[in-house]
């Protein structure tokens, strides 16, 4: 196990909390057209909000390269490479997120029309984290081979999306009123967390019956990498505790609060130790 | 650009960049290799070369590609025919690594006077005039002061070509009256000298194409696709598997010629291969399965009916073997308790080789180098007479096995001249003639004298590690060379500073061989001579070792004897004429050689050399140079030297008084072994970090040892005994023996500032006491414990 | 066209690694960057049996450059197209196109990828093309001690050799279909059994 790939394990979180959020705007746009985001200052331009994240993913994608000044040779094999699929797609994305800001802030356009480029765009952003995962199935690299893969990258999306409607609150008259109408999503966010500790299991197990298969005897049930995946667990699993006392106690509680606050950056932090513990999972057959 | 600034971007071109890895570094290499490479477009020109000559046993070819003072690449023999009379001499990673040496930014530049105590490695640069003076008025006074005897040179094979080295050295010391002088050497003095005991000579190797007519060898210690035991040896062997030869490997470890060649290895401890010996000897006999007729006919010592006059009440070799005298039976089961050999496994073996008709018993060095080692020689040449493999084609009379019929290359053709100080001491005992030179007596291996009239006063280390790197417990050599008053000046030659050159008063920068002109042949066998022709300019203040000692020469008034009027190539081309006078009349001229670029001349072998074969033929005619004309199982002469536990007259196994059945063993429970390891001749290219990247300097210990010690692949071991202790990570391989631990000898000792060697040097666990009758290293026999290093406190 | 391939001998290979340094040295490789590599494959074990030892430890080496393979896994994946194949069958990475991304080390289950750090880019064995061109081996085949290499085209040298394109711990060859034909060592087959460890992974991957 090696490849501490910072500049990927940021890009390719930041890439899926872009598209959650972009999803989740679709999704809040499509069910309530009428909301009034002027009163929301960070919620002036979602789209600028994306295009900044966006860019800064790409940006710190660089430095993962040898040689960044080759960059835009990257998209050379779209018929062969994932890479060049998924930064052609990125590029499609940005300019449909572009496209969809002047549609919305600059040019006059009919709803017809943004509704459109609305659903252009998350299509596009689908497929972006669609060849983004599909860089990592290689035939050759069982250990990222599997289905945990798609599954892992889109639960980022999905969580991204489900926490960033958590934060989809006002000070008045948006979306979500008060905590108690957030119920349904917390239910929705407490399955999502059961499933992700399945999934972690089923995932663990699955590695583990790895260690034969290589060349270093490399193990999944040792060292740092079962450390990370207990930290990971852990930190799940009393997120759906708080989760339940949240939803049986909901009255009482402000949607602002440090609790809150502390945790969604905390489940925020296990994307991080998860994806994290993806690069160091990288295992290759032969030598 | 001038040529010295050339030459020292060379130096940073080459990885051993001054400003190492850092990014100033790399943004330098980069820039300065591309204008370097811009502003010479000249013509590249390719020489063919002999491989810079250290002691590895290789003598290779090397085509090296120079574009104006760098050497850009290097290749090797690529003659079009590759085959039985003439293999390609290929080098091997050392030869092809060496532009990572050549061009080191290490690289000893200026002569150096020492500022500070000795080992501080405190130098500063002085003029060559000045270095030069400064051994003349040294060799002078020391000279009147306390005579020739206390002048040294040590042994030392850092450059082991014809013309550099330590020989125009001990030429120069000569012309001045001489200086003490040694014999036998760090490789292979037990074999050296017990080889004659049983043969009467050295010379005792058939040819190595001979080796295609054998059915089975037993590698006893012996490892050739490592060490290169003479370019080309493993691809003798290699052809002798083909012919249906079956390989045995004998060893602690599981080398890389076991890998590569062996059929089966069987694993001993180190220094109970005697025990081995004796049981083979003991089913050979108990079976009948010994030549007897072989026997009869050409030994001595084999049982009561063929001991020498007045010796037949003596313990002959049977007696010995059935335990008849000493009541212990050299049977398998004994053995396999000393060598942790299962008995059928001895059985077998021993049944294999005397069924074998012919068969080889190749002896190794490694296990002659250890305490006693005279015994496992003695006993590797007996099996091979008794089983009747001697002065037959594909057999093998074992021992030191220098060819026939001449005794293969010269190992030294320039004229040292005859030194007038008859005195000698084994090379190994430098140590002692310091520190009480004047109480050495025969009991001590001093030769040719009754007393030394001095102890040795200055040392002048020519192209030689072993006075602090190489020699036994170097914490001990240490104590010896810090002290002023004993050894009063110290030079040291080479071409870096290494740990011997820490203690110099003064050191002289010596060119490596491809900036002189020089020459080699074989090493141990050999019909070659290839050329090394003069490639690249001494950089900086550089001198040939040749050049330095003419210089000397000058300040004290022996230029012209010195010379004799002669350069580097001109005696290239006068000890040319030696070859050609006797071993190859063929051989073309210097002008031609160069001319034609060939680089070597190799003498086509059709038909080996078998050694003995005349007396084979007929014993009368052709007796052996024994006492008796035989093969000399009992040795008269070690009978007088009155010492049956250590110098028995019949080869037998004394424990070790090192080992793993003694007391020492509670406190110290591992063997430890030094091998030759891959990428370096003895301590040359510990340096090369192409070399070290490949072979990293390791502990390397058994999965067993390591699980008891609760030590895991690469944790770094603390290895100690009361000699010193070295810190280093380990490598966990099967590929040893348990009990068995091996470092790797060559590597820098670097002392910590607790004195604990970080180097990785297996010299601070190595003694520096003797063999009995060879006054040989017993540099392997070692006991020592590892545990897992704990970082504060030493 | 040709389709240049690698015999290789394991069972002749002592794990010298001239081959490593031969090719290091005609390239200037720094350290780190291995265009070919020596691996050690060690198994068995050690059985106490009284105060004798017993071993049946078994040991061999696999020395792997590029397989210049007919699907290579690198090219088929490299986003910038850096990586051709040559007609003759030599696959290149051109250092001028190469982002460094370092995908095709990922992929490649022969480690033939290396990333240089110096010059911020890919590379690997181009079996010595220029060598080639003049219709030379490549350096590592004529430098080998033991004589364990030879080099051709991929159907006379099978039909010289026979074929054996799979040696523990080498994938299967149907992944890339590596151009390289290896006789194993005779422990090869219960290395394949046992799948023991590659002894020497500190001297591959730069420490």
């Amino acid at each position: 196990m090696h490849n501490n790939e910072w500049s990927l394990i940021f890009f390719t979180l930041i890439s899926q909390l872009s598209v959650g959020i972009l999803l989740m705007f679709s999704f809040v746009f499509f069910v309530n057209p009428n909301y009034n985001e002027s009163q929301i200052i960070w919620w002036k331009s979602p789209e600028l909000l994306i295009l900044l994240l966006l860019g800064f993913a790409g940006l710190i994608s660089l430095l993962h390269l040898g040689r960044p000044i080759n960059a835009p040779k990257s998209v050379s094999n779209f018929a062969g490479s994932w890479i060049s699929k998924e930064i052609l797609s990125l590029i499609i994305l940005f300019i449909s997120i572009f496209v969809l800001y002047m549609l919305r802030w600059i040019l006059p356009s009919p709803m017809w029309l943004v509704k459109l480029m609305l659903i252009i765009s998350s299509l596009a952003s689908v497929i972006f984290i669609y060849s983004m995962k599909h860089i990592y199935m290689i035939e050759t690299i069982p250990s990222w081979n599997t289905r945990f893969t798609p599954l892992s990258f889109f639960s980022s999306v999905l969580l991204f999306f489900l926490l960033a409607l958590f934060l989809m609150n006002d000070q008045g008259g948006v979306f979500w009123r008060n905590i108690i109408q957030l119920k349904p999503l917390i239910i929705i966010l407490i399955i999502f967390l059961m499933i992700q500790i399945v999934l972690g299991v089923f995932q663990q197990s699955y590695l583990s019956g790895m260690e034969k298969l290589g060349i270093e005897n490399i193990s999944f049930t040792k060292g740092m990498y079962v450390g990370l995946f207990c930290i990971k667990m852990i930190i799940l699993i009393v997120s759906v505790i708080y989760l339940f006392y949240l939803y049986l106690n909901s009255e009482k509680m402000d949607l602002n609060s440090m609790a809150i606050m502390s945790l969604i950056l905390i489940l925020i932090f296990q994307e991080f130790i998860g994806r994290f513990m993806f690069y160091q999972s990288y295992f290759r057959i032969g030598v | 650009m001038e040529r010295r600034n050339f030459l020292k971007w060379g130096a940073v071109l080459s990885g051993g960049a001054v400003f190492g890895n850092t990014f100033l570094g790399k943004l330098l290499t980069a820039k300065e290799v591309r204008e370097v490479a811009q502003s010479y477009d000249s013509v590249e020109r390719m020489v063919r070369v002999g491989c810079p000559s250290h002691n590895c046993g290789g003598r290779c070819l090397l085509k090296v590609f120079v574009r104006d003072g760098i050497i850009t690449k290097i290749e090797t023999d690529d003659r079009p025919t590759d085959n039985l009379d003439d293999p390609q001499l290929r080098a091997c990673l050392r030869g092809r690594g060496y532009r990572h040496r050549q061009n080191h930014a290490d690289r000893l530049k200026y002569p150096m006077k020492r500022i500070g105590k000795r080992g501080e490695g405190k130098f500063e640069r002085i003029s060559w005039d000045e270095a030069t003076d400064l051994m003349a008025e040294n060799l002078i006074r020391i000279k009147e002061k306390y005579s020739n005897e206390a002048l040294y040179i040590p042994y030392g094979t850092g450059s082991y070509s014809q013309i550099n080295g330590k020989w125009p050295a001990d030429r120069l010391l000569h012309l001045f009256g001489g200086a003490l002088g040694f014999y036998n050497s760090y490789s292979w003095a037990c074999i050296n000298r017990a080889t004659p005991t049983v043969y009467g000579t050295r010379v005792t190797g058939n040819q190595r194409q001979d080796w295609l007519n054998t059915k089975y060898i037993l590698m006893w210690g012996w490892n050739p696709s490592e060490i290169r035991d003479g370019t080309n040896s493993e691809y003798f062997l290699q052809k002798a598997k083909e012919n249906g030869a079956k390989l045995v490997c004998i060893d602690p470890r599981m080398t890389h010629t076991a890998v590569s060649l062996a059929d089966e290895w069987v694993p001993i401890r180190p220094g109970t291969d005697m025990a081995f010996m004796s049981a083979m000897a003991y089913v050979m006999i108990s079976e009948d399965l010994y030549d007897k007729d072989f026997v009869k006919t050409y030994c001595q010592g084999f049982d009561s009916s063929q001991m020498p006059k007045g010796f037949e009440k003596e313990e002959n070799y049977k007696d010995y073997i059935l335990g008849l005298k000493d009541n212990q039976a050299k049977t398998p089961a004994w053995a396999e308790e000393i060598t942790g050999i299962p008995q059928q496994t001895i059985i077998r073996i021993s049944r294999e080789f005397a069924a074998a008709k012919p068969a080889m018993l190749y002896q190794g060095y490694g296990m002659q180098r250890r305490a006693y080692g005279e015994q496992v020689v003695r006993g590797g040449c007996v099996l091979a007479a008794i089983t009747g493999n001697v002065g037959v084609s594909g057999g093998w009379a074992s021992g030191i096995a220098l060819q026939a019929d001449d005794g293969g290359p010269f190992w030294n053709v320039f004229p040292t001249l005859k030194n007038p100080v008859k005195a000698k001491i084994p090379s190994f005992l430098w140590s002692e003639a310091v520190t009480r030179g004047m109480e050495l007596t025969a009991n001590e291996g001093l030769v040719n004298t009754d007393q030394l009239k001095s102890n040795i006063k200055m040392i002048w280390a020519v192209a030689s590690n072993a006075i602090i790197n190489q020699h036994g417990n170097i914490n001990r050599a240490v104590e010896i060379m810090e002290d002023e008053s004993q050894v009063e000046f110290f030079v040291v030659q080479d071409n870096f500073l290494t740990p011997t050159g820490m203690y110099a008063d003064l050191l002289l920068p010596a060119c490596t061989q491809f900036e002189t002109w020089g020459f080699e042949d074989g090493w141990k066998y050999g019909d070659d001579l290839i050329l090394q022709p003069q490639i690249l300019e001494a950089p900086w203040e550089t001198k040939s070792d040749y050049q330095i000692c003419a210089d000397i020469a000058e300040k004290i008034g022996l230029k012209e004897a010195f010379t004799e009027g002669k350069n580097e190539k001109e005696w290239v081309e006068e000890l040319m004429q030696i070859y050609r006078d006797s071993r190859f009349p063929d051989l073309p001229s210097l002008a031609e050689m160069e001319e034609k670029n060939t680089g070597v001349y190799t003498k086509k072998i059709k038909k080996p050399d078998i050694a003995f074969v005349d007396f084979r033929n007929d014993p009368e005619k052709y007796p052996l140079k024994t006492p008796s004309g035989k093969i000399e199982i009992f040795c008269e002469e070690m009978f007088d030297k009155n010492n049956p536990k250590e110098i028995p007259p019949i080869p037998k196994y004394i424990q070790e008084w090192e080992s793993p059945f003694g007391q020492e063993a509670e406190k110290f429970p591992l063997q430890v072994i030094g091998p030759h390891y891959m990428p370096r001749v003895h301590s040359t290219h510990d340096n090369n970090d192409w070399l070290m990247e490949a072979f990293p300097q390791r502990i390397f210990i058994n999965p067993i040892d390591a699980n008891t010690r609760k030590i895991k692949n690469g944790d770094k071991l603390k290895v100690y005994n009361n000699r010193g202790a070295l810190v280093l990570a380990c490598r966990i391989t099967k590929r040893i023996m348990p009990g068995v631990i091996s470092i790797p000898q060559g590597a820098w000792w670097k002392p910590n500032k607790n004195g604990i060697d970080i180097g990785g040097s297996v010299n601070v666990l190595t003694s520096e006491r003797w063999t009995p009758f060879a006054f040989g290293n017993a540099q392997h026999t070692i006991m020592a414990q590892a545990e897992k290093y704990k970082e504060a406190g030493a | 066209m040709k389709r240049l391939a690698f015999y290789f001998d394991s069972s002749k290979c002592s794990g010298c690694k001239t081959c490593q340094i031969a090719c290091k040295d005609k390239n200037d490789l720094p350290l780190g960057v291995n265009w070919r590599r020596v691996y050690e494959v060690t198994g068995g074990d050690w059985i106490r049996e009284n105060n004798a030892w017993i071993s049946d430890v078994y040991a061999y080496n696999v020395s792997l450059s590029c397989n210049h393979c007919e699907d290579p896994i690198c090219l088929n994946n490299c986003p910038t197209n850096a990586i051709t194949k040559r007609e003759d069958g030599i696959v290149q990475i051109d250092a001028d196109v190469c982002i460094g991304c370092k995908y095709c080390a990922w992929v490649c289950p022969y480690g033939a990828p290396q990333f240089n750090e110096t010059i911020g880019v890919m590379t690997k064995c181009d079996l010595c093309a220029d060598y080639v061109d003049e219709g030379k081996n490549p350096t590592c085949v004529d430098s080998c001690p033991m004589r364990a290499f030879d080099f051709g085209d991929y159907d006379e040298l099978k039909e010289k050799y026979g074929e054996e394109a799979h040696a523990y711990p080498l994938p299967k060859p149907e992944v890339t279909e590596p151009n390289i034909l290896i006789k194993p060592h005779k422990s090869a087959e219960r290395a394949a059994n046992e799948n023991p460890e590659v002894s020497n992974m500190e001297e591959i991957k730069h420490a």
